[in-house]
């Protein structure tokens, strides 16, 4: 039983990233039909990823291949933790650890559009980074930060929390209005674009595993002691999410930075705060 | 005297000696065959401290002031005699704050010794693990910075008095974490003052008199705001023995001594609004500030705190003032960090800060809180040290302080770059030991909510502005020479020293299991439930895990097999993309504030730090009007 658990879970942090790239495919199909066009298969992410891993590798700097590589390990080490039910505390921290390798690789290639998305990829964690600490404070605050011990409660509880996780999201899809560090039609995508074949397909699987902890977070949300119907409800309340940020997409202009940081951090610490104060008024603790 | 006496007494006796000796001899070999004589010494008698202490299973270690017999006549001279020049001082730079300050501290000082016959209180000093914590960090981390200032102050034409006044700084503050009398603890609290006035005034330029005098009027105020409390204190507690100080059923005017006391203690540490002497102290050379900022100095103020916290921790209508202003100081500063262009203002930002975080977890006053403010302190001191030390030896190459003028540095001088990439990583990165106290703090502030949203922004803000600072260090030029880490021209002193401390933040990461068990939980057992447990592999709090060595070996799995994986060399270089164009570039500027803003926000923060502080000496006289 032991093992077959530790299969599942194991099976759990390979799979999981595989459903965020399908997810994309989705994504990309979505908004297709959202501005009237067909869109490409919905399977598309996995075909761009075999034929970046078939390229020729191509570098300005060895580093930058040393922190992709570590950016990926530290968002699989994080999906793993959370999987585990291990402290949602450490796995946010060590997920942090993978989006700052992606800006260390960055910098680390001498180049000037590579040089500013790295600045705006740290103004983007720091508007994030506060709004995702706050919700994962108040997973915890309810009684411990393990994973394995959060059951249900916490959409009845903590509905503006789930709220202040989407634009989070906005941020980390890489979606208008908050796609200020890889904007391409500014900065031709940041910190990617010294990133080519091989190593651009490990940096976008990295981001499969960080969504994947992301959205993991958003499926805490919903359970039930029923697995079928915990499984099916958590994987709506992500496609859910999912699907808000699409409209979002689609129906918004990139912000600047400024913008990007005061708005994440008023609305994001706003709503969390109304939802504890709420949340203290009607049960007298939190 | 037993052995545990001798050693105590060795720590901060050989450093007084030690400068009388490098006063009197001046020429460069007898300072420096002086210098490390004592720092042997220090790191000798402190480690065998720790074990002296581990044979009595952490039990404190108490020493009566007869054990001392010729000693405390002589400290009571010293004590009057160092007031009394401190009005001269005063006197000498006509500053009347200074004068003012000195002279009421020399009167309450001569009162308090008449009310108590010039006796001390029972024991005169003890030695529980906290003093020890901060004693093996003094000794350790002093002594690395005593070694560095060889080289770095080789064509320092006041070498003697630098030398003299380092050791008399390390010895100070040994006696002063040792000193259970507050008498005693005031004393050595104003040899410290003293000598960081005489080290910051040391390059003795016009903006380093102005620094050393704003320190020293600072500082000398908090140390008034001491000595009040220690009057007040007999008054209401009646005793002067800081472990005799009611832990329970305090409040109104007896809240009193302990707002003074925090006061003082803010102060000492920096913390808004009297941050801006340690802002101004960047003038006074390198190990100097890494002096103020790891193993001394700041240290002692917020060491004052946690040596009080017993009875903050139950006076719970001031300490939620402390949590508040310290919080305030943590999530300002970091702000602050982020729009600094000089490397060690950045680094001064970030000690207030990280100061602030360790008041905060006082104020916090659970036991698990204060657990991660003595981690906290600990591994802070060390990467700090780290940290400066590596500026002053970019500094030595690059001719600049400043963060621009670091660019692309890894591929000239990877060494310093590598032991900045460590001081970051260790301070910053999960798992090393700051982001072990980090993790516990964010669990402890969830018994005071409001601070849960400063230290969002406050971490999310030192990413930034470390962060970006590593940015500028990595950015090379593709295809430029490099120097490899064995060929790296960098002098021997500065190998060795930044080094060990590369290598002491590292292993003590590893260790933070053993360091928890014994080394801090004994103080907190002393006086709280038991907050943080071990097995030396994991950190356990009621609410969460950490698999400490875990992490530990993934990362070092990481960066090892990449190592292995990642072979330079064998892919094709290409060009840096510039839409076509082919230039160069200057990664100027993302301060994202200008002067103006920032002096505004450093304003807005002093006032709300004047505020809190007025109302920390308010409230326990409003409480007993009412």
């Amino acid at each position: 039983m032991d093992l077959l658990a530790y299969a599942l879970q194991v099976l759990t942090v390979i799979v999981a990233p595989l459903v965020v790239g399908l997810a994309m495919g989705m994504d990309r199909k979505i908004t297709a039909r959202m501005q009237n066009r067909r869109g490409p298969p919905v399977l598309q992410p996995f075909y761009d990823v075999g034929k970046l891993l078939s390229k020729r590798p191509m570098l300005l700097s060895e580093l930058q291949a040393t922190f992709a590589g570590a950016a990926l390990l530290f968002h699989a080490a994080a999906l793993a933790l959370f999987v585990s039910g291990s402290d949602l505390l450490v796995t946010f921290f060590v997920s942090g650890t993978g989006s700052v390798c992606l800006v260390m690789g960055a910098f680390s290639a001498r180049s000037p559009y590579s040089f500013i998305g790295g600045q705006r990829e740290l103004l983007a964690i720091l508007a994030y980074e506060p709004v995702l600490f706050l919700v994962v404070l108040s997973i915890g605050m309810r009684s411990s930060f393990l994973v394995g011990d959060i059951q249900g409660g916490l959409l009845h509880d903590l509905p503006l929390v789930l709220l202040a996780l989407v634009p989070v999201l906005v941020v980390l899809l890489e979606k208008s209005p908050f796609d200020v560090p890889t904007a391409h039609q500014e900065i031709i995508s940041g910190p990617y674009v010294e990133y080519s074949g091989p190593y651009l397909a490990i940096l976008e699987v990295a981001r499969w595993f960080q969504l994947a902890f992301v959205f993991g977070m958003v499926t805490l949300f919903f359970w039930s002691g029923d697995a079928v119907i915990s499984i099916a409800g958590k994987l709506a309340l992500a496609f859910a999410a999912l699907f808000a940020t699409i409209v979002i997409d689609n129906a918004s202009a990139r912000l600047t930075r400024e913008n990007m940081v005061s708005f994440m951090l008023i609305a994001g610490i706003g709503l969390v705060a109304i939802n504890l104060l709420v949340l203290f008024i009607l049960k007298g603790s939190i | 005297m037993s052995a545990g006496e001798l050693l105590a007494v060795l720590l901060f006796l050989v450093p007084m000696i030690g400068a009388v000796v490098v006063l009197v001899g001046r020429s460069v070999p007898v300072i420096k065959v002086t210098v490390a004589a004592v720092t042997v010494v220090l790191a000798l008698s402190s480690v065998g401290l720790l074990l002296v202490l581990a044979s009595r299973s952490f039990a404190p270690l108490a020493i009566e002031a007869q054990a001392l017999y010729p000693l405390s006549p002589v400290l009571i001279v010293a004590d009057l005699a160092l007031t009394a020049l401190f009005i001269i001082i005063g006197w000498r730079l006509r500053s009347m704050i200074i004068a003012a300050a000195a002279a009421l501290n020399l009167a309450l000082t001569v009162l308090l010794g008449a009310w108590t016959g010039f006796s001390e209180s029972d024991p005169a000093m003890l030695i529980d693990n906290l003093a020890l914590i901060m004693a093996l960090i003094t000794s350790l981390v002093g002594s690395v910075i005593a070694i560095y200032s060889f080289r770095y102050m080789r064509e320092d034409p006041r070498q003697p008095r630098f030398f003299a006044v380092t050791l008399l700084f390390l010895g100070g503050m040994n006696a002063a974490v040792f000193s259970n009398d507050l008498l005693w603890l005031f004393l050595f609290w104003d040899v410290t003052t003293l000598c960081s006035f005489l080290l910051i005034a040391h390059d003795g330029t016009m903006e380093a008199r102005d620094a050393a005098r704003r320190a020293l009027a600072i500082t000398l105020g908090g140390a008034t705001a001491f000595i009040i409390g220690a009057v007040l204190a007999l008054e209401q507690y009646g005793t002067l023995s800081i472990s005799d100080f009611p832990v329970a059923g305090l409040g109104g005017l007896a809240l009193l001594p302990l707002s003074l006391l925090a006061i003082a203690a803010f102060t000492k540490s920096a913390q808004l609004p009297f941050q801006s002497w340690l802002l101004r102290a960047m003038v006074a050379p390198t190990p100097v500030s890494a002096l103020l900022h790891s193993a001394t100095m700041v240290n002692l103020g917020v060491y004052l705190l946690l040596r009080i916290s017993p009875s903050i921790v139950n006076a719970a209508a001031i300490n939620w003032l402390v949590a508040l202003i310290s919080g305030a100081t943590f999530l300002a500063s970091n702000i602050l960090a982020m729009t600094q262009r000089n490397a060690k203002r950045v680094l001064a930002w970030s000690t207030i800060g990280n100061l602030g975080l360790v008041a905060m977890c006082v104020g916090i006053s659970t036991s698990l809180a204060i657990a991660a403010g003595v981690i906290l302190l600990l591994y802070h001191s060390i990467s700090k040290a780290l940290l400066f030390l590596s500026v002053g030896a970019a500094k030595e190459g690059l001719g600049s302080e400043d963060i621009e003028a670091m660019e692309g540095m890894r591929a000239k001088m990877p060494f310093v770059s590598a032991a900045l990439f460590i001081g970051i990583f260790t301070i910053v990165l999960p798992p090393f030991g700051m982001f072990a106290s980090k993790w516990i703090i964010s669990s402890a502030a969830l018994t005071f909510p409001l601070l849960i949203f400063l230290l969002g922004v406050g971490f999310a803000s030192t990413l930034v502005y470390y962060f970006k600072w590593v940015g500028n260090i990595l950015s090379a030029a593709p295809g430029s020479r490099r120097v490899t880490l064995r060929a790296d021209p960098l002098p021997a002193n500065y190998k060795w020293t930044l080094g060990s401390l590369m290598g002491g933040a590292i292993v003590l990461s590893a260790l933070i299991g053993p360091v928890i068990r014994y080394l801090v939980q004994p103080f907190i057992d002393r006086h709280f439930i038991l907050p943080v447990g071990t097995n030396d592999l994991n950190i356990f709090t009621s609410s969460g895990e950490f698999p400490v060595l875990v992490l530990l070996l993934l990362v070092g799995l990481i960066f090892a097999g990449l190592a292995i994986i990642v072979r330079p060399g064998e892919e094709e270089m290409s060009k840096p993309y510039a839409s076509g164009e082919d230039f160069d570039f200057e990664s100027r500027g993302n301060y994202f504030a200008s002067e103006a803003a920032v002096m505004q926000g450093i304003k807005v923060s002093e006032g709300a730090g004047v505020l809190l502080v007025v109302l920390l000496i308010a409230l326990p006289i409003a409480l007993e009007v009412m």
